[in-house]
């Protein structure tokens, strides 16, 4: 928890709105494009972050943390950078836009004693063990609904959305077990919401 | 209109087939997992009587080859002589849950009982838990006939060689004939004579198998390759590595009169 508390001060420095320190253009800059909420999604029972937006709307680069309590099978922490890409809008009506399907790459780091990002060398032979326990590569795909509220309000409008990830060691095991294990097997779900503050 | 049904096709797709939420790769279990494997296994071995012939058939090394895995299944179903079937270790790959979770679903569909034996891969990551959770003590005995078979945890290179594994004390309170019993077969998953086992205690343990009066033989698994059988001494009992089941291949083990009979299989 020690190596945790300083990324969780400036998480919770991101999550507050800071909109009333407008004048202070760092702030103004570090202000997030939007928060997000999300249930499971490989990581954590519960996750928060923030996200921007860069090269227009439709990719974001997104900060999270995510936890699982030892009662749904942790205690976990996890951090987890996440960049999606949503090429779609269809709009219905003035207010609603449908992003029906959304491409995403995230990396979870595990944080605790039981995972490393490499096996320790003292303890094994070079090659013992090839991959790592605390990092995993995440290929996602989110449908999102995103309802545009005022212009003046704090929350500008609120997406909801649904996505299915997998990992790398589970595309290895899948690749490898291709003939008989359908690949709908290693994609799990989340779900989650994004207040956009911009 | 058309591009709205392509999506709405896209969407239906993913979200029909997938297998509700996770929390992580690395969770300890999620809802269903099932719990106390080997205890209920070794029940369904009690309901049972051993003949004058106890057979049985020795698998390891499923780490996530789910397809061998299956048809090692089919082929322990296939045939209706075993008693029942020893996994011996290295279960999953990446001590992942999903991979523990894929084999036990396999072999859950064994017309015979299973029990699991803790290996060094199924003691990665969150793996330790995993298996405690979901089949049961690393160091645990059973009895079927009159044969006591001692399973235990040989993964010393998992604990950097701390010299508490194997447990010697453990081993030593539990390398004892109970009554009704007359001989042991001990099962581990790192064999003694491997760099991964306690370089330290493996003379201990080989004495200590060797000096034990009713001590049959010492199972391992670990090295993917052919039956092998090494005798520390001249006349020790002996120490047997069998085959992996990701080399489509296990091991029959024949126990009758206090003599045993090993016969690999390739399949």
């Amino acid at each position: 928890m020690d190596k945790l508390r300083p990324l969780l001060l400036i998480f919770s420095f991101f999550l507050t709105p800071s909109l009333s320190f407008g004048q202070n253009k760092i702030l103004k800059a570090l202000t997030p494009d939007y928060i997000n909420l999300q249930y499971g999604g490989s990581i954590g029972y519960v996750s928060a972050g923030v996200g921007y937006h860069f090269l227009g709307e439709k990719t974001s680069l997104s900060f999270n943390y995510g936890f699982v309590p030892s009662s749904k099978g942790g205690p976990l922490n996890i951090l987890t950078p996440k960049f999606d890409y949503k090429p779609f809008n269809i709009h219905f009506g003035k207010n609603v836009v449908w992003k029906p399907i959304n491409p995403g790459l995230f990396i979870s780091y595990t944080l605790g004693r039981n995972f490393d990002k490499k096996f320790d060398p003292d303890q094994y032979p070079e090659g013992y063990y090839w991959w790592s326990t605390a990092l995993k590569i995440h290929l996602g795909f989110s449908t999102e609904v995103k309802i545009l509220g005022s212009q003046k309000s704090a929350i500008k409008a609120v997406s909801l959305y649904a996505e299915t990830n997998t990992n790398d060691l589970y595309l290895i095991s899948w690749f490898e077990n291709r003939t008989t294990t359908p690949i709908s097997r290693i994609f799990f779900m989340g779900y989650g919401v994004r207040l956009h503050l911009k | 209109m058309k591009q709205f049904y392509f999506y709405l096709v896209i969407l239906a797709a993913f979200s029909f087939s997938c297998n509700g939420v996770e929390f992580s790769p690395n969770q300890k279990f999620r809802d269903g997992t099932p719990q106390d494997v080997n205890n209920t296994e070794i029940a369904k071995l009690k309901q049972k009587s051993a003949g004058a012939r106890i057979r049985i058939a020795i698998s390891s090394d499923t780490q996530r080859m789910y397809k061998e895995a299956q048809l090692f299944v089919d082929q322990v179903n296939a045939r209706n002589d075993i008693d029942f079937v020893i996994l011996n270790g290295d279960i999953s790959d990446f001590g992942q849950l999903l991979e523990f979770e894929g084999i036990y679903n396999i072999y859950s569909k064994l017309k015979v009982p299973f029990i699991s034996i803790v290996g060094n891969h199924d003691l990665v990551a969150n793996g330790p838990y995993i298996f405690r959770r979901m089949f049961g003590e690393f160091n645990f005995t059973f009895t079927y006939g009159t044969i006591k078979f001692v399973c235990f945890d040989s993964n010393s290179r998992e604990y950097n060689f701390n010299g508490a594994v194997p447990d010697i004390e453990w081993l030593k309170a539990n390398f004892k004939l109970d009554p009704g019993t007359s001989n042991i077969i001990a099962f581990s998953h790192v064999p003694p004579n491997d760099a991964d086992f306690d370089p330290k205690l493996r003379p201990v343990y080989e004495q200590l198998a060797n000096s034990t009066p009713g001590f049959l033989a010492s199972f391992h698994a670990h090295q993917h390759q052919p039956d092998k059988t090494y005798k520390p001494y001249n006349n020790s009992v002996p120490f047997i590595i069998t085959n992996a089941v990701l080399k489509r291949a296990y091991t029959i083990l024949d126990i009758s009169n206090g003599q045993i009979e090993t016969t690999p299989i390739n399949f």
